[in-house]
C-alpha cells in the first residue's frame, strides 16, 4: 500500500535496477515477517492440548470463539483508545509542527527537533514507571496538590485517563515529525500569494496549509494508531492491568494460558483489521493532494 | 510465578511479551535462541534458575570440592523456561520450576526420575514435601524454597490495633480501603483468592464455582487500585497499597522497608507453592547433576541459600543455620497448623479455560 503512494514515478531501468537492491531487505522480511506471518496463520488453526501444546489442525474455532466472547469487548476499547490517542496527538501535535516549521529560523530547528525525540533514549519503560512515581497516591502529584491546600487530590492513576495520558505521551513525536515534514516542504511563497490576494490567514490556514500537510497527516495517523492499537504495556503499567485491551489478550494467551492457537488467531484478526482499515483509510481518506 | 520472577525481570517479560504480542508467537518462537555450543565437557554443569535465587559464594565451594565447572544461567518465568525447551533446548543440567510447572515438564516426558542412592542428603527434607501434588514422593523433583501467598498489610489502616487487623479474605471487600488495595495480575492466585473467599478450593474445575468466585471479584474491582505482581514491594512499602495479595517473600521484604507493614496467612488458608531443583531427561551431565542436588541439601548450604534469598528452606536439617528473625517469622516459616490449611495450586488441565475466559471478562468489566 504504501509503495503505491510512496514510490515516485520511475522509468523501466530504474526499476529493474531496482530490484537488484532490494534483494537484502526482501530477504530479511521474507525471513522475518513472512515466514513468521504464515506460521501464525497456520497456528491459527490448530489447538491447545492440556498440557499447553499446540496441536495443528484445521479448525476454525478460535476465530469463533473470538467473536462469541468478551473479545470483541476487548477489540472496541482498544480502537477507541487507539483513536482518541490519535486524535489528541494530531490537535496536539499540529500546533507544534506548524510552530516547529514556520516560527522558528532553520537554524534551531534541528536543535528543537533533537530535543523533541531527547526522551526517546531512555528506555520506553523507564519513562512510564517515571509517570507511575508521579502519579502514584503518594506520588509527586497528589503531594504537590495537598500543598496547594487540596484535601484528598485525585488519583487518576490505574484509570483510563492515566492510560490515555501515557499513550499520548508516548506517541506525540511520532505524530509531530512527519507532520513537520510536510509543513517544512511547503512552499511558502502560496501563502504570501494567498496574503496578496486578500486571503486571512484562516483562509490561508484552511485552503492551504492544511491540505498540502496532509500527506503528513496522513503518515501520522498510521505512526500513531496502528502501533497504539496493540500496545499492551501502558495499559499494563499505567491502567494497572484492570481493563484489557486487545494486546494483553494477545500476551495473555501466549505467556499466561499458554494457548498459542487462539493468540496466533487474535493476532490474524488484529493483523486483517489493522491491514483493512489501514486500505481503506489510504483509498478514501485520500484527496488529489496526497496522491498527486 | 512466584514473586521474585515478576520483580527482578518484568522488563524482560515485558519485552519477550512485545515480541509475541508485536510480531505472533511464531516471531516468539524463532526469538528463542537455542544455545548450540553445549559442549560435553564431562567436568562442567550447567545450572539454568532465577535471578539471584542462590548465595553465590557457594558456587566456587562445589566448583573446588568436585572439580567441576559451574554455567549459571538465569530464566526469567516458568512459562519462559517451557519455551527453551518447546523451542529445543537441550543443554541444562539443572532446572528450577515451580510446583505445577514440575508437573507439566514431567507430563511432556522432559524430566529424568532422580537416583536417590547417589542423593543421600535426601533424608534432611522435610517429610511432608514428600506428598506434593505435583511430584508425590519427590521421583522427578527436590524442594528448593517455599512460600505462600496471602495478605500483605499496613496497620495504620487498622488503627495499629491487633484486635482490629485483617484475619481473613472477606477484608478485600471491605469499602473502607477503597482505593488503596492491590492484586495479584495472576488468575490462578486472584481467582484463587476469591474461591478461598467463597470457602471453594483453589484448584476448583467446577464452572459454577469459578463463575461466583469471579462475580465476587467484579463486585470487588472497583476498590482495587490496581492487578499487579510486580510492584508489590514498592507499594506496599511506600503506603500506596494498605491491602496487598502478596507472596510471602515479597510482603517480608515490605516489611524490612516499612515497619507498619505485616503479613498474614487468612484464616481460612492460602496458596502454598514449592520452587524445585530437577534434572532434564536431555542433561548433557546427568552425574555432575546429582553431585549439585545432594550439595544443595547439604544443611549448611540450604540454611546459606535461605539466608541469602530470605526465602523458606523445606531442609529441617538445616533450621539451626537460619537467621534466627528468618525463622522467628511467622509469614516465612508458618507453624504446621496453619500449613494444612493452605493448598498447592495444582494443574487443572482443561479448566484453564474457564479461569481465562472469566478472568479475561473480569478485566473487560
Amino acid at each position: 500500500m504504501n509503495s503505491q503512494t510512496l514510490t515516485p514515478p520511475n522509468s523501466a531501468r530504474a526499476l529493474s535496477s531496482g530490484y537488484a537492491v532490494l534483494i537484502p531487505a526482501g530477504l530479511w522480511l521474507l525471513t522475518f515477517m513472512v515466514l513468521p506471518l504464515v506460521i501464525l496463520l497456520v497456528f491459527s488453526l490448530g489447538h491447545r492440548d492440556p498440557l499447553g501444546r499446540i496441536v495443528l489442525g484445521s479448525s476454525l474455532d478460535n476465530f469463533a470463539r473470538f467473536f462469541c466472547g468478551p473479545y470483541v469487548a476487548c477489540l472496541c476499547r482498544s480502537f477507541c483508545l487507539a483513536a482518541f490517542t490519535t486524535a489528541i496527538c494530531l490537535l496536539l501535535g499540529f500546533p507544534c509542527a506548524l510552530w516547529l516549521a514556520f516560527n522558528l529560523p532553520k537554524s534551531r530547528q534541528n536543535l528543537y527537533l533533537t530535543l523533541l525525540v531527547a526522551p526517546m533514549w531512555t528506555a520506553f519503560l523507564l519513562r512510564i514507571y517515571a509517570w507511575i512515581t508521579i502519579l502514584r497516591p503518594t506520588g509527586l502529584l497528589a503531594a504537590g496538590l495537598r500543598n496547594l491546600g487540596l484535601e484528598n487530590p485525585p488519583v487518576i492513576l490505574y484509570t483510563q485517563w492515566a492510560v490515555l495520558l501515557g499513550m499520548v505521551y508516548n506517541y506525540l513525536p511520532y505524530m509531530i515529525l512527519p507532520l513537520y515534514s510536510a509543513l517544512e516542504k511547503l512552499d511558502r511563497r502560496l501563502l504570501e500569494a494567498a496574503a496578496d490576494l486578500g486571503a486571512s490567514p484562516w483562509r490561508a490556514f484552511t485552503a492551504i496549509t492544511f491540505p498540502l500537510s496532509l500527506r503528513g497527516i496522513v503518515a501520522g495517523v498510521i505512526m500513531v494508531f496502528v502501533p497504539a492499537l496493540g500496545d499492551y504495556v501502558t495499559p499494563d503499567l499505567l491502567g494497572g492491568a484492570k481493563s484489557m485491551y486487545i494486546g494483553n489478550l494477545i500476551q495473555n494467551q501466549f505467556l499466561t494460558v499458554r494457548d498459542w492457537a487462539f493468540g496466533s488467531a487474535v493476532s490474524s484478526i488484529l493483523i486483517v483489521i489493522v491491514a483493512a482499515a489501514i486500505f481503506i483509510y489510504l483509498k478514501y481518506g485520500d484527496t488529489p493532494e496526497v496522491r498527486d | 510465578m512466584r514473586p521474585r520472577h515478576y520483580r527482578r525481570c518484568s522488563r524482560r517479560q515485558f519485552l519477550a511479551g512485545a515480541v509475541s504480542a508485536c510480531a505472533s508467537g511464531a516471531f516468539s518462537l524463532a526469538g528463542c535462541t537455542i544455545r548450540t555450543s553445549a559442549p560435553k565437557d564431562p567436568s562442567q554443569l550447567n545450572v539454568y534458575s532465577w535471578p539471584d535465587y542462590i548465595d553465590p559464594a557457594i558456587i566456587p565451594e562445589f566448583e573446588q570440592r568436585y572439580g567441576i565447572k559451574v554455567i549459571y544461567d538465569t530464566v526469567s518465568s516458568n512459562e519462559a523456561l517451557l519455551a527453551k525447551f518447546q523451542a529445543g533446548a537441550s543443554n541444562y543440567d539443572i532446572v528450577v520450576p515451580s510446583g505445577y510447572m514440575v508437573k507439566q515438564l514431567k507430563n511432556m516426558d522432559l524430566l529424568q526420575p532422580l537416583d536417590k542412592d547417589r542423593l543421600p542428603n535426601f533424608k534432611h527434607i522435610a517429610k511432608r514435601f514428600s506428598t506434593s501434588l505435583f511430584d508425590s514422593g519427590c521421583q522427578y523433583s527436590i524442594p528448593y524454597t517455599f512460600g505462600t501467598t496471602g495478605i500483605g498489610f499496613n496497620q495504620s489502616a487498622f488503627g495499629r490495633n491487633e484486635k482490629d487487623e485483617p484475619r481473613d479474605w472477606d477484608v478485600f471487600w471491605d469499602r473502607r480501603l477503597s482505593g488503596r488495595m492491590t492484586l495479584l495480575d495472576d488468575p490462578r492466585e486472584t481467582v484463587g483468592l476469591a474461591l478461598k473467599h467463597l470457602g471453594y478450593s483453589l484448584n476448583s474445575v467446577a464452572t459454577e464455582e469459578i463463575a461466583a468466585a469471579c462475580a465476587e471479584l467484579k463486585r470487588q474491582k472497583p476498590l482495587t487500585m490496581c492487578y499487579t505482581s510486580d510492584q508489590v514491594i514498592v507499594y506496599l512499602a511506600s503506603g500506596d497499597s494498605l491491602l496487598s495479595l502478596a507472596f510471602s517473600g515479597d510482603a517480608q521484604q515490605a516489611a524490612r522497608q516499612n515497619g507498619d507493614v505485616k503479613y498474614i496467612i487468612p484464616e481460612s488458608g492460602a496458596s502454598m507453592w514449592v520452587d524445585n531443583l530437577c534434572v532434564p531427561k536431555s542433561a548433557p551431565h546427568p552425574e555432575n547433576a546429582h553431585l549439585w542436588l545432594n550439595f544443595m541439601m547439604e544443611p549448611r548450604i540450604s540454611a546459606a541459600i535461605a539466608n541469602y534469598t530470605w526465602y523458606a528452606t523445606p531442609n529441617d536439617s538445616a533450621l539451626k543455620y537460619v537467621q534466627p528473625e528468618l525463622l522467628a517469622s511467622k509469614s516465612l516459616y508458618p507453624p504446621q497448623a496453619t500449613l494444612d490449611k493452605c493448598e498447592e495450586i495444582g494443574e487443572i488441565g482443561s479448566a484453564i479455560f474457564a479461569y481465562d475466559r472469566m478472568w479475561t471478562e473480569l478485566k473487560c468489566y
